[in-house]
């Protein structure tokens, strides 16, 4: 881990200073720590366990960034980072089961009600991730807000310092993106 | 939707938000002052923003 940890550190002050090419080389970095995690995690619980996003993140950011040279800003830019990440890994699981799912496995009938709730779940993070492209669009910082929020698990403090903006504004945007999404999700207008 | 037209519609959904639920409409119809595509879009968020209730406010988790 010791060169890793020795990358991401130095690329998240280097991103911090206004190198914006830092990202593109965090990013991989980041991503392959996280799928790492959660499949060592995934094999070692219980089915039923859940893992939760905002610690695998954390225990992510421990193992790869030196805490001896990273300050409280890097932190902020390191969830950011991997809310991104960990929004693209949920939506490509999800995705997938999706289809296993219309595959050769539809003969078998559901156990309980477990794998039925999996598919709602996994129907609403493929429609929230659909939606949040349309919000993007019309409004860039309101869907990083919900990402950073949602798939990250940030606390609007975090947010705030994440996009360089008051913690009122992050909270103002969060309700009307929050709406909107609602809207899409539940409204066929 | 040009970035006016949003940032009107953000405008009045933020003020719209600390009017009086029963009084709410009233205003609506004040500050979109006859635009009614304008008062509908507003409408219809107001309507979702009172219903969302507890929507994505608790962080998604990965079910292992």
């Amino acid at each position: 881990m010791g060169s890793s940890q020795e990358d991401v550190s130095t690329l998240l002050i280097a991103w911090n200073d206004g190198d914006k090419t830092a990202l593109d080389k965090l990013m991989p970095l980041v991503y392959a720590e996280l799928r790492n995690l959660a499949h060592f995690h995934m094999r070692r619980e219980r089915p039923d366990h859940l893992l939760q996003t905002t610690a695998l993140i954390n225990e992510a950011y421990l193992r790869l960034v030196d805490q001896k040279r990273a300050c409280w800003q890097n932190r902020a830019q390191f969830f950011g980072v991997a809310s991104q990440l960990v929004r693209r890994i949920l939506v490509n699981e999800a995705r997938k089961n999706k289809s296993a799912k219309r595959g050769g496995n539809n003969l078998k009938l559901p156990l309980d009600e477990a794998p039925q709730l999996c598919q709602e779940r996994n129907k609403e993070l493929v429609a929230l991730d659909l939606a949040l492209h349309f919000l993007a669009e019309v409004d860039l910082r309101k869907s990083q807000i919900v990402e950073l929020r949602y798939f990250g698990g940030l606390t609007v403090e975090e947010i705030a310092e994440f996009l360089k903006i008051s913690s009122a504004t992050v909270m103002r945007d969060w309700s009307m993106a929050k709406a909107w999404l609602y809207r899409e999700l539940h409204h066929d207008t | 939707m040009t970035p006016e037209r949003w940032d009107e519609i953000n405008r009045i959904y933020h003020c719209a938000v600390e009017v009086d639920i029963d009084r709410r409409a009233v205003f609506l119809k004040e500050a979109c002052n006859g635009d009614d595509t304008l008062h509908q879009e507003l409408e219809s968020l107001l309507v979702s923003h009172e219903q969302a209730g507890a929507f994505i406010e608790q962080p998604v988790f990965a079910t292992g």
